[in-house]
């Protein structure tokens, strides 16, 4: 099943490679560089997922999944936060924002897109994907 | 006659037994001087208070001294006056000049009380001078008192219920500035800043409702007001006094500059240190972001072309490619090792003690590092003598470095197995608890081990592996291993493997 994904990142090498990732897999990916486009387009294009990263210029990802879920169509659609802080306390922070799940950078790009396909399906995973440390 | 015989005998037939207990209660009341005289003022009873006062053994003194040689001469008038009192009103009480033995005089308060029988007639009286003994303990006790006033470190100023201040002592003049006289009677809120006056008498009469020790340090802000008008922080303790004259308040007043400007420097050391730290943790977590965010993009294209999504691969490109993504996470493996090994060094390591099974954990980590094994052919064994072993420490690290130890078992070695071993070790209180990794690899020399777990020593691999760790790995996890109240050991021997052993506190 083919998903519409929409990718918040202001990183354009890790956009791309997110992007890169979700066609090569066969998904509809849209792009967006900031909080606020995110927001747009998400709202326009009412894509079946959302993978927004959490360190944005501007507009943060927690500010992006809050102006998401106080939209009456985006409420219940998945977000997933993607982000590259791996200080303690962080994870628990996303998943207690809402957030519907957590991958941290750098991804797995063997598992990244089978990750947010079991998210789409599932809705809030049990247990945050976190890939091993080295 | 024989009626008349016995009545001057100072006692009561009828009282004989009871009074003979007095009489010896009275001859043996040390501290009290009591004389006790027949009608005709002759001494019968002698005590050894009057022996210590008057300088006369009882033997000299009963039935061969009357009251007229006790005093100083020329006080016969008096003398009949109190005999002629007593006898009517009971008791008399007034100035007295005794005669001491030696000779010396002296004017002491005497009460005298008669004796009578039940038919009302007068046997005899008590003679009782406030002794010389008494005024002069008191006069000590006063004298004694004044110096532990003087002595006391602090400045002391007793005041009234109406907070009148009745004693200061030479404290309170240096630490006021004010002359003593300058101060006796006067209201005690003259040394109370302007601003705390108005509710200085209410917080007084509460304090005489329910009056208590309080000591210093009781957390409240206080101020003294000098007589040329300036401020200084103080401390305060106040103590109930019981006196003759009623209840009074004793406090202690402490100027506690000194300790007030310390603090404010320790506070704001303290506030310069907490701000130091937090730039740090900011400038970890940043540095964590910012170089983790372009690795992203590294190791994630590097895995497309990998995964050949764009297309097939020569075998040059594939092994270059390879190259890149494993010293990609060795990168990324430094960069991880740094950042705990920098909340160690903060003390920002949060542990969440809980009830581990290590068993399970053995299990945990085996199915992790499964793979890992199997593609260099090696069999990854857990063995434990029981099913479970519990211990109290943090799941989270524990995992950690048993992962490193399993890790790096497979990484040296080239053919056998890896076996993770748990077994319970009874102890002085509790049962430890040693979790074995071990390995039938290159094995470690004796000089390398001592170094294996100083930060950036790496393991020569004696294979052709290149090196993957940081060589903060077991750094790292002998850190943690102390955290947990534990500490990891090594033997090795050379061609014949490694074992590597955590030791946990049981439960």
């Amino acid at each position: 099943m083919s998903m519409r994904v929409l990718v918040i990142e202001d990183n354009a090498a890790n956009l791309e490679l997110m992007t890169y990732l979700l066609r090569a897999f066969h998904h509809v990916a849209i792009e967006a560089r900031d909080g606020e486009t995110g927001i747009e387009l998400a709202l326009r294009e009412e894509p079946d997922l959302v993978v927004c990263d959490i360190q944005l210029p501007e507009l943060d990802g927690y500010g992006v999944l809050s102006a998401l879920r106080s939209s009456p169509r985006m409420t219940t659609k998945p977000v997933i936060a993607v982000t590259a802080q791996a200080m303690t306390g962080e994870r628990a922070r996303i998943l207690a924002a809402g957030f519907t799940g957590y991958i941290s950078k750098p991804i797995d790009p063997l598992t990244f897109v089978s990750q947010l396909v079991e998210f789409a399906q599932r809705g809030r995973p049990t247990a945050p994907v976190d890939p091993p440390r080295g | 006659m024989s009626a008349i015989h016995h009545d001057p005998d100072f006692e009561s037939d009828t009282h004989e037994g009871a009074l003979a207990l007095v009489e010896e209660l009275l001859a043996t009341s040390v501290d009290a001087c009591i004389v006790g005289l027949d009608r005709e003022r002759r001494v019968r009873l002698w005590n050894d208070g009057a022996v210590r006062h008057y300088g006369h053994t009882a033997l000299e003194a009963v039935n061969l001294l009357k009251l007229d040689d006790l005093v100083a001469p020329g006080q016969n008038a008096l003398v009949d006056e109190i005999f002629r009192v007593a006898s009517v009103a009971g008791s008399w009480s007034g100035n007295v000049s005794l005669a001491h033995q030696d000779g010396s005089l002296a004017r002491r308060r005497c009460d005298v009380t008669v004796r009578k029988n039940q038919a009302g007639s007068v046997l005899g009286f008590w003679f009782v001078p406030r002794t010389v003994a008494d005024g002069v303990q008191t006069q000590r006790a006063d004298e004694l008192f004044r110096a532990m006033l003087e002595s006391a470190p602090d400045a002391m100023v007793v005041v009234d219920r109406e907070g009148v201040i009745v004693l200061v002592n030479s404290q309170t003049e240096r630490l006021f500035g004010y002359e003593r006289t300058e101060l006796l009677g006067k209201p005690v809120e003259v040394l109370v800043p302007p601003r705390f006056r108005p509710r200085h008498p209410e917080h007084r009469s509460g304090y005489f409702r329910e009056p208590r020790v309080r000591g210093m340090g009781t957390g409240l802000d206080l101020y003294g007001l000098r007589k040329d008008g300036s401020e200084f922080p103080v401390e305060i303790s106040l103590s109930p006094l019981e006196t003759k004259a009623g209840l009074l308040v004793s406090s202690s007043i402490r100027d506690c500059t000194e300790r007030k400007r310390i603090e404010h420097k320790l506070e704001e050391k303290h506030a310069e240190l907490q701000r130091a730290s937090q730039a740090k943790d900011r400038f970890l977590a940043t540095m964590s972001h910012e170089l983790r965010t372009p690795l992203n993009a590294i190791l994630g294209f590097a895995g497309t072309l990998l995964m050949r999504l764009p297309g097939p691969l020569t075998s040059d490109q594939e092994r270059q490619l390879r190259t890149i993504d494993s010293s990609g996470k060795h990168l990324l493996s430094l960069i991880n090792d740094l950042l705990d090994l920098a909340k160690i060094e903060s003390g920002k390591v949060e542990l969440h003690i809980e009830r581990v099974d290590c068993t399970s954990m053995a299990r945990e980590v085996a199915a992790a590092l499964q793979p890992l094994a199997a593609a260099k052919f090696l069999s990854l064994e857990i063995i434990s003598e029981a099913r479970e072993q519990w211990v109290l420490t943090d799941r989270r690290a524990l995992n950690q470095i048993l992962l490193n130890l399993a890790n790096n078992a497979i990484k040296y070695t080239d053919r056998g197995s890896v076996r993770i071993e748990i077994v319970g070790v009874p102890g002085d209180s509790a049962h430890n608890v040693e979790m074995h990794v071990v390995d039938t690899g290159v094995g470690i020399e004796a000089v390398d081990q001592a170094k294996l777990f100083q930060a950036f020593h790496s393991r020569p691999t004696g294979g052709s592996q290149p090196h993957e760790g940081s060589g903060l790995g077991l750094h790292l996890s002998q850190r943690l291993a102390v955290l947990l109240g534990g500490e990891i050991r090594v033997e090795s021997a050379i061609g014949r493997g490694s074992r590597f052993t955590l030791v946990l506190k049981g439960m």
